[in-house]
């Protein structure tokens, strides 16, 4: 236990050193505070409201008496409240202020539809998130179940599981999210579970399904390489099922590359999600995201540039957060390690 | 050495048999009944095109045999490389791919030249430089390339370096001009160059970082090597020690990564393609898809996928070629 903890203990040290990875590592904080606190910090909703001589939070709760209340309205009269600091939702329009640049009262300008940009960002930052942390959960768990099984095992099982990755390889990868995602929902059943997947889920399960690929072989390797120390042998003979020598004593001494592949997986997920959204075939177009704001900016792009800068720097700034943190983990992890 | 060679010649069948069950299974999953595709109507442009869909499916497939007969009919076409007709224009598919796969390759050809051509001796300076102020920056500089979304960089460039508004250096579609170019065949080569330089660009940048990163790697695995002492104790000039010594050692590796980089080279980047209109491969595929012109759409991804299956063998197969110990009788994992 203690051997573990120096480790990552040496790891957190070697890390923190990285000016770039540390920054890395704010921006990628920020960016889930964002995503969590979305309705805080974009709203229509007051977070805090003095109305009659009560106090209310409605962005937490709406009681009855306050229900319908125009707060916009509110703002100037006798009552107290206050509001997100971007006071609209990513979704309402108002065509009195369409293609505004930047100003006090949206600091990201607005879009064709009169929407905040800057709501929309905030927003969008959940989507990215969602999307791409999902994702690559989904995958990453596919990656390790099969390399471990085809590692620990080999015979048959590595047989099927090297071919199927193999198989796997030879698709175009983005073509083929494209491919799967044109077919609009897919439904799965398995024994007495029946799913119906569409929208964002769907995105979450194509990327997951094209993507377990690199994680299955880079887990399979290190298994191959970790069954054969004396300490998986002693444990065989001690009587460990093959579960618990895979889960307990091989699966950990392999996460630490994992964690690697899956910091830059996350990196190139959300730059995926937004390159689909972007041509039309990512989140529903109900969903604030980035890719589908650049998409739609596509037809002002001489004119408002907030509309291209703004959604691009934020896909940039996040895919280059994850990749800052990946690279110095690389480097944290394994110290040696030169690739 | 034969005996891996024959084992590693066996393992594509399966692989083949994958990829044929993969594309087949696509196929079917296509909308099949009139409902299905009534739901999704957003692509297909209305209610003719969808039973058209559906006759030409069935007709192609043979919908109405049992399962197993009609995968074997598939796999009887794809050894024929027979994908039947377009369903947007009624033309063979293997004639549309004839035309946009020339430009792909093109384009594609132009950019892993200059990703290589760039990335080798930013990799090989800062691998000798290892944790310098040069290396440090080049690989930050790198990763931020890495982290550019194209589709972002290539409207930017369209808006400030194309189409009048502010410059008007390049031309903003196509791989040419549309009409005749004045200097014969030189002045043609030219406009196509100048056409494609903005797609490269987009195509190249990210590339980059993961080549350097690669050659930096291999080569300071080779530079900790004994036999560079050697070659350093007797005298060799440093630079001689690590262009003729140690690189060339890392040389195999990053040939052979060439094999991964098939499907890339192949398939063309559908986002680059679309954004800067060039009827390359990428952007077929994606009007298939649009248009839902399935027998396109499996015609690219099966003629993709055994290309790669192609070039994994090539791979593994210039390996045995140069690693001795395989080639002398050793067995490597496959």
């Amino acid at each position: 236990m203690s051997e573990k903890r120096s480790y990552w203990r040496g790891v957190w040290l070697r890390f923190k050193k990285r000016p770039a990875a540390m920054f890395g590592l704010s921006i990628a904080i920020l960016l889930l505070l964002a995503a969590i606190f979305a309705p805080f910090i974009a709203g229509e909703r007051p977070i805090v409201m003095i109305w009659k001589g009560k106090i209310y939070a409605p962005i937490i709760y709406e009681p009855r008496s306050i229900k319908g209340l125009d707060y916009k309205g509110l703002m100037d009269a006798d009552a107290r409240l206050i509001m997100p600091p971007i006071p609209y939702l990513p979704n309402t329009y108002n065509l009195d202020e369409v293609l505004l640049p930047p100003s006090k009262r949206h600091p990201l300008g607005t879009d064709e539809q009169g929407r905040d940009v800057a709501s929309q960002v905030i927003w969008g930052a959940r989507t990215s998130l969602v999307v791409g942390i999902l994702s690559v959960f989904l995958y990453t768990a596919i990656g390790l179940l099969l390399g471990a099984i085809a590692g620990y095992f080999g015979g048959v099982i590595d047989m099927v599981v090297s071919r199927l990755i193999e198989v796997m390889l030879c698709f175009p990868s983005f073509f083929l999210m494209l491919a799967l995602l044109a077919m609009g929902s897919v439904s799965i059943d398995l024994m007495n579970i029946h799913i119906k997947l569409s929208g964002i889920h769907m995105i979450i399960f194509v990327i997951g399904i094209t993507g377990w690929t690199g994680v299955a072989r880079l887990v399979r390797g290190e298994v191959l390489k970790l069954k054969q120390l004396e300490y998986v042998a002693a444990a065989k003979v001690a009587g460990a099922s093959p579960s618990r020598i895979i889960f307990r004593h091989i699966l950990p001494h392999a996460i630490s590359p994992v964690v690697v592949v899956a910091t830059f997986g996350v990196a190139s997920a959300i730059l995926a999600e937004s390159g689909l959204s972007f041509l039309g075939f990512g989140v529903p177009p109900y969903v604030p995201s980035w890719g589908g704001m650049l998409s739609r900016a596509q037809d002002f792009m001489d004119t408002c540039w907030w509309l291209v800068v703004v959604p691009g720097a934020a896909i940039f700034v996040t895919t280059l957060a994850y990749n800052l943190i990946g690279e110095a983990l690389r480097d944290a992890m394994d110290p040696r390690l030169v690739v | 050495m034969w005996n891996y060679i024959a084992k590693r010649f066996l393992l594509i069948i399966p692989t083949f048999i994958g990829i044929s069950v993969i594309t087949f299974l696509i196929i079917h999953m296509a909308p099949g009944d009139p409902s299905k595709i009534k739901e999704m109507g957003t692509f297909s442009s209305g209610e003719k095109v969808a039973r058209e869909v559906i006759e030409e499916t069935r007709r192609l497939y043979g919908l109405d045999m049992p399962l197993h007969r009609q995968y074997i009919r598939w796999l009887g076409r794809i050894v024929r490389l027979d994908f039947g007709e377009s369903l947007v224009d009624h033309r063979p598919v293997i004639q549309k791919i004839k035309e946009a796969l020339p430009i792909t390759l093109a384009l594609n050809f132009a950019s892993i030249f200059l990703i290589y051509l760039i990335s080798i001796p930013t990799g090989v300076v800062s691998a000798v430089r290892r944790g310098g102020i040069i290396d440090r920056f080049t690989m930050l500089l790198l990763l931020i390339l890495y982290s550019l979304p194209s589709f972002w960089v290539a409207s930017m460039l369209i808006t400030y370096l194309a189409g009048g508004e502010h410059l008007n250096l390049f031309p903003v579609v196509g791989y040419r001009s549309l009409d005749p170019v004045p200097g014969g065949w030189w002045g043609q080569l030219l406009d196509i160059v100048w056409h494609l330089v903005l797609p490269v660009v987009c195509l190249t940048y990210g590339g980059l970082a993961f080549l350097s990163r690669f050659t930096r790697g291999v080569l300071l695995e080779v530079l900790g090597e004994e036999y560079l002492i050697t070659a350093r104790a007797k005298g060799i000039p440093e630079r001689q020690v690590i262009w003729r010594h140690a690189f060339r050692n890392a040389l195999v590796p990053m040939t052979t990564l060439l094999g991964t980089l098939l499907p890339a080279l192949l398939g063309g980047s559908v986002i680059i393609e679309q954004i800067f209109s060039i009827p390359g491969m990428g952007r077929l595929g994606f009007q298939s898809i649009l248009s839902r012109d399935y027998p396109t759409i499996m015609a690219i991804a099966t003629i993709q996928a055994l290309v790669t299956l192609f070039g994994l063998l090539l791979v593994d197969l210039a390996y045995i070629a140069v690693d001795p110990r395989i080639r002398l009788g050793g067995r490597r994992d496959v």
